[in-house]
């Protein structure tokens, strides 16, 4: 049963019936002696495929065998993990649930049931009326697949609406084409044009010769977008050979000198 | 308060330009919106609104002024909806025909919202896929998001487009599901739930 070989005296267990320890673990599972669900099946396959690995004589029949265990282990897990998945899948509209479940289920659906009789007799008096008819283009829903992605865009296109109606009515002499509806919206600049800004403000602070550090740079606007074009500008001006960029210790503070 | 009607069998000047607003809106106008556009206060322009409402139903108008989810709107007066459904622009373009499975699965969304296909499926007791498309493609629901559970399934909501073809105000506005069940008859016969694509004959 245990063999000891050497003088590293490898320990080596062979059961009858079973090919190693993994396979005894998919048999304990199989037989329910153990609860897949309790077994971390990652951890299982992390330490086996690493004593295969360090064993440095696996066949190919090992390792299918072993594939074949991993994928036996995760299929065990997965059928405890949702138990009524055969059931949901096992056909359309019908299901083999015993007769209380059944009664169980129509019990709990029968408001449901109530519910759409109510919103069938509301859809029914609301079909009494007929409202002004909407262009297509106003009719046309866009589709909906990505989350709330349409929600938001409608929330902007009202709000756009909304400022064109309070422009509307507060000025008179309002005009149609008047594109004033960006008012007040900063308008985006390239990077590139960032970039250079940034490098020009730089200059004109290093034109006296002295040095400058990161963290006064960035005193006066503190935002992420000012950070990001701040250190391009640097590393672009570094690379263009016109300063050297210094840090004394890790996280310290960077300092500019100009050449 | 004391509405203007009352006093006289004509309309308001803000109720005439109520009216006129409505006349020519193509989507529901909110009360805000209109006290805004009259420089009113909001409950002045709901007074003029009933008035506006009873005017046109007393002196037996054609038309009619409607409260829906978005705000208020101008339709065809109910007495009158066999002939205007039978008119070329409305016949077959305006209501929309929901099967009763249909009916059923926006019952079970509307009051469990946001919920998953596997929860409405879960109450239903059958496959929903087919009806969620429909409705999604009907805009009478709509996907809000993914819940954070495994799988991260979609979750759906009801949308405007529901309140409105339903005529309620908000989800609110209808009966709770113990309101429902208390109202059904003892002996209400156990049905099992319309399957997918099942359509009303009606």
């Amino acid at each position: 049963m245990e063999e000891h070989r050497g003088e590293l005296a490898e320990f080596r267990a062979e059961i009858d019936g079973f090919s190693g320890p993994f396979d005894l673990l998919c048999w304990l599972v199989e037989s329910r002696e153990l609860e897949a669900a309790s077994i971390s099946v990652g951890q299982v396959v992390r330490i086996y495929g690493a004593y295969l690995a360090n064993t440095n004589k696996v066949s190919v029949s090992v390792v299918s065998d072993f594939l074949l265990m991993a994928a036996s282990l995760v299929l065990n897990k997965i059928r405890a993990l949702f138990p009524g998945r055969e059931t949901l899948d096992s056909g359309d509209d019908t299901d083999s649930e015993s007769g209380e479940d059944v009664l169980e289920r129509l019990s709990r659906y029968r408001p449901y049931r109530f519910a759409a009789r109510a919103l069938t007799a509301l859809k029914e008096k609301r079909d009494g009326f007929f409202f002004r008819r909407v262009s297509d283009e106003e009719e046309r829903e866009p589709s909906l697949d990505l989350g709330d992605l349409y929600a938001l865009c409608r929330l902007w296109w009202n709000l756009r609406e909304s400022k064109r109606r309070s422009a509307a009515s507060s000025s008179a002499t309002y005009l149609l084409y008047e594109e004033d509806e960006w008012s007040g919206v900063p308008s985006s600049l390239p990077e590139e044009e960032q970039i250079e800004r940034k490098i020009s403000e730089i200059l004109s602070e290093l034109t006296a010769g002295r040095t400058l550090r990161l963290s006064i740079l960035l005193r006066s606007n503190r935002a992420m977008s000012n950070f990001v074009v701040t250190l391009l500008a640097i590393l672009e001006m570094s690379r263009m050979g016109r300063i050297r960029i210094t840090q004394e210790a890790l996280f310290d503070d960077v300092v500019i000198i100009p050449l | 308060m004391m509405s203007s009607l009352s006093r006289s069998e004509t309309l308001s000047d803000i109720a005439r330009s109520i009216e006129a607003v409505l006349f020519v809106a193509s989507v529901p106008v909110s009360v805000d919106e209109l006290a805004e556009l009259l420089s009113v206060a909001p409950s002045v322009v709901r007074a003029e609104l009933q008035d506006l409402r009873l005017f046109l139903l007393k002196h037996g108008h054609g038309i009619a002024v409607i409260e829906s989810s978005g705000g208020w709107r101008m339709a065809s007066a109910e007495e009158v909806a066999d002939i205007v459904g039978r008119f070329r622009d409305t016949a077959a373009t305006q209501k929309i025909r929901l099967s009763k499975a249909a009916v059923e699965t926006l019952a079970v969304i509307a009051y469990n919202q946001p919920v998953t296909r596997a929860e409405v499926e879960e109450i239903r007791g059958v496959r929903c896929e087919r009806v969620i498309e429909t409705l999604l493609s009907h805009a009478m629901i709509r996907i809000a998001g993914r819940r954070k559970s495994t799988g991260s399934p979609l979750l759906y909501r009801t949308t405007e487009r529901f309140l409105e073809t339903f005529g309620v105000l908000s989800i609110s506005e209808l009966p709770t599901l113990e309101e429902l069940d208390e109202l059904a008859p003892p002996d209400e016969p156990k049905l099992v739930p319309a399957e997918e694509e099942t359509f009303d004959p009606e």
